[in-house]
């Protein structure tokens, strides 16, 4: 029963996000149920989220059956339209490299992913809830609002203390957990309900899931930009063996696989938009971004990345205009600081610094000063278990790709949103407090999964556009 | 031969390290020192017999077995050691132990054996194995109905062989799951002695220079396919290492919690004590977010223990901060205190019906009082005199 509820609780909005997905794609392409299935599972989730707020707003109680009911018109709807339209997003065929080597050599690379995927399934059915921050900040709400059939409010210790004896409100056991985006939990939530138990191991075999999705993004992705089956397998097999990736997986509960999933996808999407400028496409952007807000409170920093990066294609300026704005910017940054300046934004968030913290709107603040990161980013990148060769070949890739491409390289949003992921990661851990915890080795690690789908698919994407025609530039 | 094929076959120098690391050097090795299992002598409490010039432990106190020899030797004669074992389990721990005499000082010393799979295992051994060493042995781990076979200890001299094999051992050995793992992932190795991803990128970075000089003139413009066949054929080899601990992992985890119903599978983790504790506990705690506990604990920041044992009790409704009694006005009669442990500044009155810390005396009555824990009723009143 409980493997019945789970399956209908995952396929559900798998169909639903597969097929707005679908919609949202350009036509005309390969690969494209491939990617819609990535984008689907992620997106599918989003919308679960959303249907557990609207129901809590509603008052109504969060029983599997009545969520269920509400989602299949979703799923119904987006499936039976895309269905629709399969015969449009059909595409012609790319170019397959030719033979039984490499026909051999794709199916062996789709294998070891589903062996993988399969290994963590069972790792994550066998063993209960282990990964600290799972049980610390994420699962604890799903297990009250499971219990409690609402989502029971959960506030900082000092407004608890403050509420009330019987309010009835709760508190985590880490002190800004309670204030955590409620994304994940939810997620975690909507499994239970499913499962029909707050301790079933099913409940997190989401995380192995959205792997799947991922390697199904890549496969998808890199087929619809005419990629060679072995070269889409191969960036699928790139991300799903990843070491640091896979331990998200196998000891799910942390929402850094999640924030990987929802901002890696909305780069690629993002990609997509820049070559096609298909509107479903944009669509899709803002959605993934969205669902990056809603998992991690660095979330809302990355997922304003991804629409800054959306708006700054949308607006067309040229790369004049962007110099003369980057620059009236950083005089503006400047002068917050020369002259300590206070900015108030609505919700009575402000931006300013006074000499030693930063303030950020929605984000807390940040103190400065300059650390030495740089040792600690290299034993992590290139000394590391955490990566394979991700990083090497990543900086390989990029500088085949400006000797391909010239300075056409700098307008490839794809290396734009790693390039801005990574500078962020780099400003946060090497000039804030936050250093502390690149140097005892609890986040930077951690973060760096965010950039690491688009990474991938960037090395792949170089690959393949060197194997097709290295002189060539775009 | 294409330009491509060249460049594929001169690649092959840059991975032939790595495959010689890789694969167990078959050279006769260069042995120096060697005991048979059944010259060691067991430390009571370690029930062992002797069977073809090996020793079998099979009678454990407090889960471990000491077995060991003296001996007189110098230290800086050997450089490894290689120890047999035959039935010890990936998640079990073995030690190589030795007691080092210099400056008439004498410090027993232990360092930790990876465990390979393979039956045998060689170390490096430590800067610690210095002066004259008295006297060489094992630690290992077991369980009742366990047996384990030591059938050698052998000591070695600086060879490059040696080296190998100890890198190899280092490289490949398995570790269960660590709960820092989701932070970050060592590179294989341990200590300071070349690590497993910097010796492929190292191999990789080689394989390129010849790519690239192979690549020069006809063949440059392939040189990236090369390159990405490098980088492809050490990534393949990083995975093939990984793939082999996540299987192993998978073994142990199935191990562990294989065949017990989902509800009785904490009983089994690392933390079997806490769900205990919360087993025992949570009867007597309501399950009603209007009930409050305050589980106090004298670590500050994240303790595992207390916060662990929150989730445990989930979803009871824990304030779950510092060791301090709660303030009038936080609670009502029918909450409870929890204190986790021994926490030095809070004291219970059971003449008055008092709990008392620094600050506060809040009337209580005992639950559930344990060393691991004590429950209190908070009573009608509040806050004591």
């Amino acid at each position: 029963m409980a493997t019945t509820g789970f399956i209908i609780a995952s396929l559900l909005p798998w169909l639903a996000g597969t097929g707005l997905a679908y919609l949202c794609l350009p036509r005309g392409r390969t690969g494209t149920l491939a990617l819609a299935l990535g984008y689907g599972y992620p997106l599918g989730m989003l919308l679960v989220i959303g249907l557990l707020l609207v129901f809590e707003g509603l008052g109504l109680t969060l029983a599997a059956l009545p969520l269920a009911a509400a989602l299949v018109p979703f799923a119904a709807g987006f499936a039976l339209a895309a269905y629709r339209r399969r015969h449009e997003s059909s595409g012609p065929d790319g170019p397959v490299l030719s033979g039984t080597a490499a026909q051999t050599l794709t199916a062996l690379l789709l294998i070891l992913v589903l062996a993988r995927i399969g290994l963590f399934a069972a790792e994550l059915l066998s063993r209960p809830l282990y990964a600290w921050d799972a049980w610390m900040n994420w699962a604890p709400k799903a297990v009250v609002w499971f219990h409690e059939q609402r989502l029971v409010p959960f506030v900082p210790p000092g407004e608890w203390l403050a509420a009330a004896p019987d309010s009835g409100v709760y508190t985590l056991g880490n002190r800004a957990a309670s204030a955590y985006p409620p994304g994940v939990p939810l997620i975690i939530l909507w499994h239970m309900l499913a499962a029909g138990s707050a301790e079933s191991s099913l409940a997190f075999l989401p995380w192995a899931l959205l792997l799947l999705a991922m390697g199904a993004a890549c496969w998808g992705y890199l087929r619809g930009l005419g990629a060679a089956p072995v070269t889409a397998a191969a960036a699928a097999f790139g991300l799903v063996s990843l070491p640091l990736l896979n331990v998200h997986v196998a000891h799910a509960g942390y929402a850094d696989l999640w924030l990987a999933g929802y901002f890696g996808l909305a780069a690629l999407a993002l990609a997509g938009w820049a070559r096609d400028r298909t509107p479903g496409l944009l669509a899709l952007v803002l959605l993934l971004a969205l669902g990056a807000a809603l998992v991690k409170k660095p979330g809302l920093a990355f997922a304003a990345v991804i629409v800054l990066l959306a708006a700054a294609r949308a607006l067309g300026w040229s790369l004049r205009t962007w110099v003369t704005l980057l620059l009236a910017s950083g005089l503006a940054a400047i002068s917050l600081f020369v002259f300590r300046l206070e900015i108030p934004l609505p919700g009575g968030a402000s931006l300013g610094f006074d000499g030693t913290f930063l303030r950020l709107p929605y984000l807390g603040s940040l103190r400065l000063s300059a650390h030495p990161l740089l040792p600690i980013l290299g034993e992590n990148l290139f000394f590391s278990a955490n990566w394979h060769l991700l990083w090497p070949a990543l900086l390989l890739a990029i500088a085949a790709s400006c000797i391909r491409r010239r300075r056409a390289v700098v307008g490839d949003a794809l290396l734009q949103a790693i390039i801005v992921a990574l500078a962020l990661l780099y400003f946060v851990f090497g000039f804030t407090q936050y250093f502390d915890q690149a140097a005892n080795l609890l986040t930077l690690s951690r973060t760096l999964l965010y950039p690491a789908l688009p990474a991938v698919v960037f090395c792949l994407r170089e690959f393949d556009a060197w194997w097709k025609n290295p002189s060539a530039s775009e | 031969m294409s330009a491509l094929r060249k460049l594929v076959a001169l690649l092959c120098p840059g991975f032939v390290l790595t495959a010689g690391l890789a694969i167990p050097p078959a050279i006769a090795q260069g042995e120096a020192y060697r005991l048979n299992g059944a010259d060691l002598v067991p430390l009571p409490g370690a029930a062992i017999t002797r069977e073809k010039g090996t020793m079998i432990v099979h009678g454990w106190t407090d889960g471990q077995a000491v077995v060991h020899r003296p001996v007189h030797l110098e230290a800086a004669d050997y450089a490894y050691a290689t120890i047999a074992l035959e039935g010890l389990a990936p998640s079990r721990q073995a030690r190589f132990a030795w007691k080092a005499r210099e400056e008439g000082v004498t410090t027993p010393v232990k360092a930790r054996l990876p465990w390979t799979g393979g039956g045998t295992v060689t170390i490096a051994l430590p800067p610690s194995w210095r002066g004259t060493i008295s006297e060489i042995g094992l630690l290992v781990a077991g369980q009742p109905g366990q047996a384990l076979r030591v059938k050698s200890l052998t000591l070695r001299e600086p060879s490059v062989t040696n080296w190998l094999r100890a890198r190899r051992d280092d490289w490949f050995h398995f570790g269960p799951w660590q709960l820092v793992d989701i932070n970050f992932l060592r590179a294989h190795g341990l200590g300071t002695a070349p690590r497993l991803v910097p010796a492929i990128l190292a191999a990789c970075a080689l394989a390129a220079v010849f790519a690239l000089i192979a690549g020069h003139g006809a063949g440059r413009q392939r040189a990236p396919l090369a390159l990405a066949l490098v980088i492809a054929t050490g990534w393949l080899l990083l995975d093939a290492a990984w793939q082999r601990k996540l299987l192993l992992q998978l073994a142990v985890t199935r191990d562990t919690f294989g065949g017990v119903p989902v509800a009785e599978r904490p009983e089994r983790d690392i933390d079997a004590h806490l769900f205990a504790l919360s087993q025992r506990l949570a009867p007597q705690l309501p399950v009603d977010p209007a009930r409050r506990v305050f589980l106090l604990h004298p670590a500050k920041g994240h303790q595992y223990d207390r916060l662990k044992l929150q989730y445990h009790l989930l979803p009871r409704n824990l304030f779950n901060f510092g060791s301090s009694l709660p303030a009038l006005g936080t609670f009502r009669t029918g909450d409870h205190v929890l204190l986790l442990g021994s926490v030095p500044n809070v004291t219970f009155d059971a003449a008055s019906g008092v709990l008392r810390d620094e600050k506060r005396a809040v009337a209580a009555s005992p639950v559930d009082v344990t060393e691991a824990a004590a429950l209190y009723r908070l009573e009608a009143g509040g806050s004591a005199p």
